[in-house]
């Protein structure tokens, strides 16, 4: 079997993909995985263990080429297109579009292949292969993905989660540890948004000095940085032996990381690098971080991040803050002493004051079998029903986009989804019964209005056609067929994305018979939905106990 | 009416219509500067065409770092080309080819080539003063950037029988948003 999977992002994105290029080696060990790739990720291509060919997309060249007087208008056009056929000779059997975006949809739209999963646009029309990557399509404008990237490629393609360990080549060169704590520290990131303040990393560094004597640091720096990074060093650390710039490429620095006790960065690409190392992460979230798609994906890892009201902020934006809130209320004391915790194997204890004032978190990573990646708050006395909600939703969609038979199963992920959300059980029974509650009578109350929908529908059906010549009448009495859809899901409150293939089928504008079984089939598909929602809550709830509890009436309403 | 000036640093530079076809000050240092703008493009391909012969000098400095490229110039004033080669200043190693109008460029015995590889077509500054926008029409109608050139390079695509894909073209606009 021969795979081309087409990843047209960054380096980071490239690598959150390296767990899924494993189970795919995994699963099939005999068949040919070629990459197509931005030019710019070339340098962690030979990290990633087993590829068979890597071809590379010239993004900025043909850029370049289209926009400069100097070179022929059709330079990018024969440099493209050579790429294409000289892909297309290769005959794949899958192709698998990683990247989700109209460069790359139409790119998949000019190769052959047998299968092919994720977005391929030709001409006007857009397919999207895949129910993963259907999910994925519908979430991403509306930021509603409750996957980490991590996983969803690996859900995609239904594969058994590798040995984070064996995702990137080690290296040769596997010197042993020197003696002594080592610390790698990351203090530049591409994006300004991601900056945490020089100063605030120098304090970092030197308290970490000054509480272990033996430790050393190892400033991280790629070579566009390394002036800077000199600057920093001369700044503050000019006569300290014990801190170093270590530039280097990838490979480097990934064994680097294999020797080294704890990173702490805000920034992308080495934060997922380390995530397949042997360091301890502390990751700052800052900026347009999305936490929850592209967490550290290692287990166990630790996350602060300051709850700004505009934060996560959009990606391509720049910070609209008069000051980059998010990073200055994340002092180098919190961060220290986060530090320290984690290399004495230590739980944190943080004033209540510090962290309440500065609306602060601090998340560890978790990798659930079952569930997949989550995080899990550090703070026992911080309730966030939303996260609760989403632990729920993830399990939910994973039913619906993986089509397992749920009644089957129902029982095993409701004991699983209980222990992914034990800290809440644990510390905040009355609320978590509260909210899942509340949850319940959301979903009876939603699955009533979709009963609503489809009595309409049945009504509606035979007259919207029982004029069949009068095709105005029929566009007018859809129109308003439509309005009173809307108006009934206006009272369902959804933010996890129940109702949006409904919604989206209500924009058709297709022929009234063609739009009319768009809807029944949407509302057909929502019900479902909401059935599996409802049934999993069902099970959640008599497993975790909540409906024993007699001052509940949690029960009351399940069916 | 042409004229002759010699440079601070000692090229003989052409004057056209009262304006100087390079600096009179640090004239080697201005031609080595322009190859080091044009010296990646270059580098990607084996013909690289120039427009503008100037005084020779930044054609001379380009051949000197690309002494295995083949180099095309064009140009519109023919009567500079004896007074550079009598003052030691002709690009040896280099196809010259004089034009009249741009139209010309399509008569020349290397235009097939041009098309076939389709190198970057480099304009020298400043002989931009001097023509009335004749070598800023020519460079757009070798990279088919206007009807022109755009008509003639398809018709040669169609005679070498290569059908354009409306993807490949999609997927750069796309690059270009």
């Amino acid at each position: 079997m021969k795979v081309l999977v087409i990843s047209l992002l960054r380096i980071g994105d490239l690598l959150m993909q390296a767990p899924a290029l494993k189970g795919i080696r995994d699963r099939y060990p005999d068949c040919k995985i070629d990459l197509l790739v931005n030019r710019q990720c070339a340098s962690i291509v030979p990290l990633f263990p087993n590829m068979n060919r890597t071809f590379l997309f010239d993004r900025d060249n043909y850029q370049k080429a289209m926009a400069s007087a100097e070179t022929h208008l059709y330079a990018s056009y024969f440099a493209l297109e050579t790429l294409i056929n000289e892909l297309n000779e290769q005959d794949y059997d899958l192709i698998l579009n990683w990247t989700h975006n109209r460069v790359s949809g139409f790119l998949m739209g000019s190769l052959n292949s047998k299968n092919r999963l994720g977005l391929e646009i030709k001409g006007e029309k857009k397919n999207v292969y895949g129910n993963w990557f259907q999910y994925l399509n519908q979430t991403q404008s509306n930021r509603q993905n409750l996957f980490h990237y991590s996983d969803f490629f690996i859900q995609s393609l239904g594969l058994e989660a590798p040995r984070l360990d064996e995702c990137l080549n080690a290296g040769t060169a596997q010197a042993s540890k020197a003696s002594g704590l080592k610390i790698a520290i990351q203090v530049l990131t591409a994006d300004p948004k991601k900056n945490w303040p020089l100063s605030k990393y120098a304090n970092t560094i030197e308290s970490l000095l000054a509480e272990f004597k033996d430790c050393s640091v190892s400033l991280l720096s790629a070579p566009s940085e390394k002036p800077k990074i000199e600057l920093f060093k001369r700044t503050y650390f000019a006569t300290e032996s014990r801190v170093q710039i270590f530039c280097a490429n990838f490979a480097d620095t990934f064994q680097l990381l294999n020797q080294t006790d704890l990173l702490i960065t805000g920034d992308t690409s080495i934060k997922h690098l380390a995530s397949y190392s042997r360091s301890a992460i502390l990751e700052i979230i800052l900026g347009s971080s999305q936490m929850h798609e592209t967490g550290v994906y290692k287990e166990g890892q630790w996350m602060i991040q300051n709850m700004a009201a505009c934060s996560p902020c959009p990606h391509r934006d720049p910070c609209a803050q008069k000051s980059h809130l998010c990073s200055e209320r994340i002092s180098a004391s919190v961060v220290t002493q986060l530090a320290i915790s984690i290399l004495k194997k230590e739980k944190p204890v943080f004033t209540t004051q510090e962290t309440e004032r500065n609306n602060l978190r601090v998340y560890v990573s978790r990798r659930d079998g079952q569930l997949m990646w989550q995080i899990e708050s550090q703070f026992e006395t911080v309730f966030e029903p939303n996260s609760l909600i989403q632990n729920v939703d993830r399990s939910v969609w994973k039913f619906i986009l993986s089509q397992r038979d749920a009644s089957h199963t129902f029982q095993k992920e409701s004991s699983q989804l209980l222990k992914s959300i034990q800290i809440f059980v644990d510390y905040h029974f009355e609320q978590t019964a509260q909210v899942l509650s509340a949850e319940n009578e959301r979903t009876l109350k939603a699955l009533k209005v979709m009963d609503e929908v489809k009595k309409m529908l049945t009504t509606h059906f035979p007259r919207l056609f029982q004029q069949p010549s009068a095709f105005k009448m029929e566009v007018l009495c859809l129109t308003s067929f439509k309005e009173e859809i809307q108006k009934k899901l206006r009272a369902v409150s959804d933010p996890n994305g129940y109702t949006r293939s409904l919604q989206l089928s209500l924009m058709t504008q297709d022929s009234p018979f063609v739009a009319t079984r768009k809807i029944r089939d949407a509302l057909n598909e929502t019900r479902l939905r909401l059935n599996i929602r409802k049934d999993l809550l069902k099970h959640l709830i008599a497993a975790g106990g909540f409906h024993e509890r007699k001052d509940r009436k949690i029960s009351s309403n399940l069916t | 009416m042409l004229e002759w000036k010699k440079s601070l640093d000692g090229y003989e530079v052409p004057i056209i219509q009262g304006q100087s076809l390079g600096s009179l000050r640090a004239h080697r240092a201005e031609a080595e500067k322009w190859v080091e703008r044009v010296s990646e493009l270059c580098s990607q391909s084996d013909l690289i065409v120039v427009l503008g012969l100037g005084s020779g000098t930044h054609i001379q400095t380009l051949k000197e770092k690309f002494a295995s490229e083949k180099i095309i110039v064009f140009d519109f004033f023919p009567e500079v080309l004896g007074p550079i080669r009598a003052k030691n200043q002709y690009p040896i190693g280099t196809s010259i080819f004089f034009l009249n109008e741009v139209e010309d460029v399509f008569e020349t015995s290397v235009i097939s080539e041009i098309f076939a590889q389709r190198p970057p077509v480099l304009l020298f500054g400043p002989v931009r003063l001097v023509a009335n926008r004749l070598y800023e029409d020519l460079q757009m109608t070798l990279t088919a950037r206007n009807p022109a050139g755009r008509a003639r390079f398809s018709d040669w695509l169609a005679k070498n029988s290569h059908a354009e894909k409306e993807s490949v073209w999609e997927t750069l606009g796309e690059l270009l948003k």
